[in-house]
């Protein structure tokens, strides 16, 4: 097999790149934990709202600028659809299906994960920004996807 | 009789060998099929264009998750299998001479049955029963019936898959210590990757959703059904994408007049794609709970690593045009692209498809890094993505291919008069996903979900600024869509016209002659079992552990969900 | 025994004379291709990093 000498060059330069993707990649999410939301926990989505934390759904302080969110994810809402944060907080959003599949998304935030029945996936995020921030669900759950959705007050 | 094996002499020396008359029959029905369903997807997606930009609203008897599914099922799962189908069939009656009456029969078998699926299939659609879109997550439940027409649509494939293995390996007993023609070498590693990437769809319809969806188990593994799904779902894109890549390396090169690069580095990209085009199905699956990001990670590094056969052939095709070109008296650095056909349709249409492929590519690259992928996970980004890689890269490239395939198989003319129809059709269909395809990537970033009716979020700021934007617009993403079906239609009346109107008369079936470096090709890329077995070795490593934990540390299973899709 | 020498370096230079004929403008191309993809990747990390 021959390699033409460009041919070397720019797989070089191509390979190069991917594994400096890797590597950036790497760093962020072993280094500095920013890893894809990846929550190993389980429940019983046939029983969610009687199992801790989601038998009281809603907003729970953790310390002065932290919060946990605890909301289930359900055809076609979201419980509770509005919670509300002081500018500032950093909310750890804890979210499991009582369904079917669903997603908790933010909207021009990273907070943008699947919820799967059974189990209880997690993200955080800290609003620096006031105003109303919408979340969406953006995996097909049934005829009325489109209308399931939720707010963030953050005053 | 024409129905003999053609030798390696042959088929060097004679490049105007023809598809044997009855292959082309089993090519052409799949080729009826294919483009059926391409307009009826296509008019689909056209209606969806416009609902979305709150143009229209469909009447009530018509569901907006219906004409999605009906949009993702006819064009990316049964256009695109049933053009593949024809374009294989074709070409390896064309490369290792026709088929034996039983291997055509064993086709034929496997079209009636996977058409019986597509039917069936169809019906359930149709009958708003089974809107789970083409992905069919659990625990939405369609009609039980449905999960047996996908059987019955897998099966169908493997029994055409096994006919086009058979026809090969008879090929290979006849022509011993022969290097297997390029086309016949590259139809095997598709046709191979095939069946293995069906294997985890056909566990989870076979095994999880059909029990389930008529009773007999109560309860679902869901994070199983998704991660079997994904392991066949990344696969079906390289499906997809393979017998494109079969046309730039073996077809392109006799279009525009010279002929391949190098052979022995296309056979490589093959294999590459063979073993790494699997083990990577979690890239689908960041998201989501239950998945380690330790395994998360180690499938991102093997997706990367699928990324290399594509640097490669970035590098051979071009290279192929550049040395045809200079071969032909061009000169200079850049000026010898003046020698290229532009002005033929054969060769610009997957032109078109190639020069998209680099967004697209790079939009996959994005998609698969990981914690990245948050930014644009589900949105329209994603739709964007993969109407440029399928529905731009794949279908140009298919489209390209029929110009010259299906007279070649009805006896009719390749005319001026088509080759200017294609020309149209080709500008109008890239510049139609310009407009579709670049809004959906950029209103993505901006969090615009994808697979999602008309809505505004009751009037939320966020929401609103989807229809507000220059070019980030459901508008432009619906103008888009218009133009895209303007072309769909004139692609279907090039379907007709080649069918049944065209002069009669004779078409080639462009095959390039061996690359010069043919003959040093390492044997070893021929032999499929170590392939196969290197294949499964890197599936076992991606995948034994985080499936062990899925079925071991499983939460309760979930009931069906059929009430939500109506 | 120089023209042998000529001889073989020939030989040797033919088999890849083909392949090593001018890519230029393939290697232009192809390096093009890589800084879009570099490019366009920094500019998702970097949206990455911003919305954090």
């Amino acid at each position: 097999m021959h390699l033409h000498r460009y041919e070397k060059i720019w797989l070089a330069f191509g390979i190069g790149s991917l594994v400096v993707f890797l590597t950036l990649l790497g760093i962020t999410a072993f280094g500095f934990g920013h890893h894809p939301p990846s929550h190993m926990a389980i429940v019983n989505s046939q029983n969610l709202r009687n199992e801790a934390p989601f038998n009281k759904p809603g907003l729970q302080q953790i310390d002065k600028t932290t919060y946990q969110a605890n909301i289930i994810a359900m055809a076609f809402a979201f419980s509770p659809n509005k919670i509300e944060v002081p500018v500032g907080s950093t909310v750890r959003f804890n979210v499991s299906s009582a369904d079917v599949v669903h997603s908790f998304t933010i909207p021009k935030t990273n907070v943008n994960f699947m919820v799967t029945p059974g189990h209880v996936n997690m993200a955080e995020h800290t609003f620096t920004e006031p105003g109303t921030y919408l979340v969406l669900c953006n995996e097909y759950c049934g005829s009325g996807h489109h209308s399931m959705q939720m707010a963030i007050e953050v005053k | 009789m024409k129905n003999t094996t053609l030798t390696v002499n042959e088929y060097t020396l004679d490049t105007n060998v023809k598809v044997a008359p009855k292959d082309a029959a089993l090519s052409l029905a799949h080729i009826y099929v294919a483009f059926i369903a391409f307009i009826i997807g296509a008019l689909m997606g056209l209606l969806q264009g416009l609902v979305r930009g709150g143009l229209i609203e469909l009447p009530s008897w018509l569901g907006y998750y219906q004409i999605l599914t009906v949009h993702g099922v006819l064009l990316a799962l049964v256009f695109t299998t049933y053009f593949i189908f024809a374009f294989l069939f074709a070409g390896v009656s064309r490369t290792l001479g026709g088929m034996s009456n039983g291997i055509r029969r064993v086709g034929w078998i496997g079209f009636w049955i996977t058409t019986i699926g597509t039917l069936l299939a169809a019906w359930l659609i149709l009958l708003g029963k089974a809107s789970v879109l083409y992905t069919f997550y659990a625990p939405l439940q369609a009609h039980p019936f449905y999960y047996i027409a996908l059987t019955l649509f897998i099966v169908g494939t493997w029994i055409a898959g096994a006919a086009i293995l058979a026809h090969y390996f008879c090929w290979k007993k006849t022509n011993k210590e022969q290097k297997t023609p390029l086309f016949g070498y590259m139809a095997t590693a598709t046709i191979i990757l095939w069946i293995i990437a069906c294997l985890g769809v056909a566990a989870t319809v076979l095994f999880q959703m059909i029990p389930w969806a008529f009773g007999l188990t109560d309860k679902i593994n869901v994070l199983l059904s998704r991660t079997l799904f994904w392991y066949f779902g990344h696969p079906l894109v390289y499906f997809w994408l393979l017998p494109a890549y079969m046309a730039w390396y073996v077809c392109i090169p006799k279009i525009i007049g010279g002929k391949l690069f190098s052979d022995s580095l296309a056979r490589l990209a093959f294999v590459l794609f063979l073993l790494f085009s699997i083990p990577v199905g979690f890239h689908h699956q960041l998201m989501e709970a239950g998945v380690s990001e330790f395994w998360k990670f180690v499938q991102t590094i093997l997706t990367f690593t699928v990324i290399v056969p594509s640097l490669m052939t970035a590098f051979s095709i071009f290279g192929t045009f550049e040395q045809t070109a200079r071969a032909k008296g061009g000169s200079g650095v850049l000026s010898w692209l003046g020698k290229l056909p532009w002005n033929d349709v054969r060769f610009f249409a997957p032109f078109m498809g190639m020069v998209i492929f680099i967004p697209a590519g790079t939009g996959g690259v994005i998609n698969a890094s990981h914690q990245m992928n948050a930014v644009i996970h589900n949105t329209l980004w994603v739709v964007g993505h993969f109407h440029l890689t399928v529905g731009s890269t794949v279908i140009l490239t298919f489209f390209g291919t029929s110009y010259w395939l299906i007279p070649h198989l009805t006896g009719r003319k390749f005319t001026p008069f088509l080759n200017r129809l294609g020309m149209l059709q080709t500008w109008l269909w890239t510049i139609g996903m310009f407009f579709m395809s670049g809004s959906m990537h950029l209103m993505g970033i901006l969090g615009a979900p994808r697979r999602t009716a008309y809505t505004t979020y009751q009037n939320h700021a966020t929401a609103l600024a989807w229809f507000d934007g220059m070019f980030t617009n459901y508008v432009t993403v619906a103008i888009g869509a218009a133009i895209l079906t303007i072309a769909a239609g004139l692609m279907f009346y090039n379907f007709i016209y080649m069918t049944w109107l065209a002069p009669k008369g004779e078409t080639a079936f462009p095959i390039s002659e061996p690359a010069s470096d043919t003959s040093t090709t390492p044997k070893i890329l021929e032999n499929w079992k170590l392939w196969i077995g290197i294949a499964a070795l890197l599936i076992l490593f991606a995948y034994t552990i985080p499936v062990y934990n899925m079925i071991v540390h499983a939460p309760p299973g979930s009931p069906g969900f059929n009430y939500l899709i109506n | 025994m120089a023209r042998n020498n000529t001889n073989l370096e020939t030989n040797k230079d033919i088999v890849p004379a083909e392949l090593e004929s001018s890519l230029k403008g393939t290697f232009i191309f192809v390096m093009l291709l890589g800084l879009f993809i570099v490019g366009s990747w920094s500019a998702m990390f970097w949206i990455f990093l911003d919305r954090m």
